[in-house]
């Protein structure tokens, strides 16, 4: 592991630059798939390479909080500009995480709360079937054909949320 | 940081043609990303969290480092679809986080393929 600068009060952009220099980019087979809409088909969201290689090593990125809070402004009627990006570069960034050990449980859980939207990752197993599953690449459907209707499986009950 | 260079301006060696580094930085790139053909994985990318593989077509990019807002500029880089029709890149959703590129084939039909882009503007 990368000896990480003591990076609290420098700005995000900075740190993303030291850790595309310094860190070994990880390419991750882990794929989130959810559902935020009965009309529209499962999304499936890929982790950054670079991104992983951050979160793994640790006091690079921001706590996620800090982009709920982001969220939260942006999502007001009056919004314009952000006016709290501080937050990203001035509060503590977080600690080494693997998959599923760390802060928030792993970098896994980190993404879900970053990227997910809140809807889906609050809620995952709230009916009759789940939500969000997280799964390994090659567990998705080999190929891209009836793309558009892909949807988690009817047969998943809510508490096998790791198919892997 | 290993070292650093504090200057508010840079010339060149006869003194002239000055241009302020805030000019450098603001006019840099913010965001780069190339994903492949399945539309379910980067292989290229700064300042990208995830990719989104929303549906035929369509990608989402989701920013690490957030834009202050969605008055960003998108620019793409073209690739050919599975049929090898010449594809046209949009992008469509656009928040302070994330943005997403919408890919159709010469027979305007939503279209997976290679897609690369890159943002410039304002950093929050």
């Amino acid at each position: 592991m990368t000896v990480t600068p003591e990076f609290q009060g420098v700005h995000l952009w900075d740190r993303l630059c030291w850790a595309k220099e310094n860190l070994e980019p990880h390419q991750s087979d882990i794929r989130v798939v959810y559902e935020d809409s009965v009309d529209q088909p499962a999304k499936i969201l890929s982790p950054d390479l670079n991104w992983v290689a951050a979160a793994e090593n640790g006091g690079v990125l921001p706590p996620v909080e800090v982009y709920w809070e982001l969220a939260k402004d942006e999502a007001q009627p009056d919004f314009v500009k952000h006016t709290r990006g501080y937050l990203l570069h001035n509060t503590k960034p977080v600690g080494p995480m693997t998959e599923t050990s760390g802060p928030y449980g792993g970098w896994v859980n980190y993404l879900i709360m970053k990227d997910v939207p809140q809807s889906v990752w609050r809620t995952w197993n709230e009916g009759n079937k789940p939500k969000m599953v997280i799964c390994r690449k090659d567990q998705l459907p080999s190929t891209r054909e009836w793309r558009n209707a892909w949807k988690i499986s009817e047969d998943l009950a809510t508490d096998e949320t790791v198919a892997a | 940081m290993a070292s650093e260079i504090r200057v508010n301006t840079l010339k060149d060696a006869s003194g002239n043609n000055s241009v302020a580094t805030s000019f450098v930085s603001n006019g840099s790139a913010k965001l780069r990303h190339a994903s492949s053909t399945d539309g379910a994985s980067l292989f290229g990318s700064f300042n990208v969290s995830s990719l989104g593989d929303t549906a035929t077509g369509k990608e989402t990019i989701n920013f690490t480092d957030s834009m202050s807002d969605n008055s960003y500029s998108v620019t793409h880089g073209n690739g050919n679809d599975h049929n090898g029709s010449i594809r046209i890149l949009l992008t469509d959703t656009l928040t302070a986080s994330s943005y997403q590129v919408h890919a159709y084939n010469t027979s305007s039909a939503l279209s997976d393929g290679p897609t690369c882009s890159t943002v410039f503007g304002d950093l929050a």
